[in-house]
């Protein structure tokens, strides 16, 4: 295992690919701040750059990029409440407020603590806990993966505010109705579509986070009047 | 009896939800599906129940203090319904004109209709350029590829 985690090492601290980390950074930082494009798209555009890298410096840029598209989604959902990606729409719970209250660089530079924090602690969690994780990942069957989604499920009424259960299971319930548009994966039906080809596929996660939050604030902005 | 937030958006859940489990019925199924206990319609109808269950109960125990009460007053719902047009007419023109045109003019009518000084404008036309140009070029290429 050790032999395993220095090879990682010496590839990873080679000057080329620490400068893969930093170009893929700020390019992931540069393209994830625009609202609407998350660390998916990120990775997609950074694709044909790669042909040109042995492989090793190539996913090391593509995980940079990623990185710092993950962080680059806070600002826009700090600023002006347009998350990203799934990972950025809990940012924009506490940090448009702050936003809101003149406090938009503390706000920025906690996320930038927290995403640096989290993710490295995360990557050396990864390097010893692998093995172990890959053990349980494969004993995961279709159960399993039903009990955890219940178990999301029901968390969602146990972390809703005093008073605000009713409303969080409303939530929950409307985010599986709208989760069920599209083609039904077990018998193939089309759900909801309404003859529309848009719909086949179903309602994107980044649209529905774009329509919840963005065009929300958007809209309330417009009807009280303040910019 | 004081209508507040509550009472209102138990009652939109409601009507979503009553209208959700009647195009449940829509929903085509296979050939031997009436024998299946559970079909592509099985969810979509549980969670028509339920959210009709959850938003009567929410207009139940909605308390009505006058602090949660809707107020209206002042609220511009003029300029946001002819917001919300031109971002269907948006939508509809992506088709027809293409993103770089209908974003263009897209950003031409808002803009005309909040309000915005004209020298903003042009920046955001190199903006929605250039986030076009940064979105289409290197996936072009990988695409291609």
């Amino acid at each position: 295992m050790l032999d395993g985690i220095f090879t990682g090492l010496s590839t990873a601290l080679m000057p080329f690919n620490l400068l893969m980390v930093v170009v893929g950074c700020f390019a992931g930082t540069f393209i994830g701040m625009l609202p609407g494009l998350g660390p998916i798209s990120a990775v997609a555009l950074m694709i044909p750059i790669t042909y040109g890298l042995d492989p090793s410096s190539g996913i090391i840029l593509m995980a940079g990029v990623y990185y710092g598209a993950v962080f680059g989604g806070s600002t826009s959902s700090i600023l002006i409440n347009a998350p990203g990606c799934a990972s950025t729409v809990v940012t924009s719970f506490d940090g448009y407020p702050l936003a809101q209250q003149q406090q938009a660089g503390k706000a920025l530079a906690l996320a930038a603590y927290s995403s640096f924090t989290g993710g490295t602690i995360g990557a050396l969690a990864l390097l010893f806990a692998a093995p172990a994780l890959a053990t349980v990942s494969l004993s995961f069957q279709s159960t399993d993966y039903f009990a955890l989604m219940v178990l999301g499920l029901t968390a969602v009424a146990a972390f809703a505010g005093k008073g605000q259960v009713l409303k969080a299971l409303i939530m929950a319930v409307f985010g599986l109705m709208i989760a069920t548009v599209g083609t039904d994966l077990s018998s193939g039906a089309p759900r909801y579509t309404f003859g529309s080809v848009d719909l086949i596929d179903g309602v994107s996660f980044l649209l529905l986070a774009m329509a919840t939050f963005a065009l929300t604030e958007v809209v309330m902005t417009v009807l009280k009047g303040t910019p | 009896m004081t209508i507040t937030k509550d009472h209102i958006g138990g009652l939109v859940f409601l009507c979503l939800s009553v209208a959700y489990g009647y195009y449940a019925r829509d929903i085509p199924l296979l050939p031997g599906d009436e024998f299946e206990p559970f079909t592509a319609r099985s969810v979509p109808n549980a969670l028509a129940w339920i959210g009709g269950v959850l938003s009567l109960a929410l207009i139940v125990t909605a308390k009505s203090d006058t602090a949660n009460t809707l107020r209206l007053a002042g609220l511009d719902f003029g300029l946001v319904s002819k917001l919300l047009i031109l971002v269907v007419l948006f939508g509809l023109a992506l088709d027809w004109l293409g993103f770089l045109l209908a974003t263009v003019l897209f950003l031409i009518a808002g803009y005309w209709l909040l309000g915005t000084p004209a020298k903003n404008v042009a920046g955001r036309f190199g903006s929605v350029c250039g986030r076009y140009l940064v979105c289409t070029d290197p996936a072009a290429g990988y695409l291609s590829g």
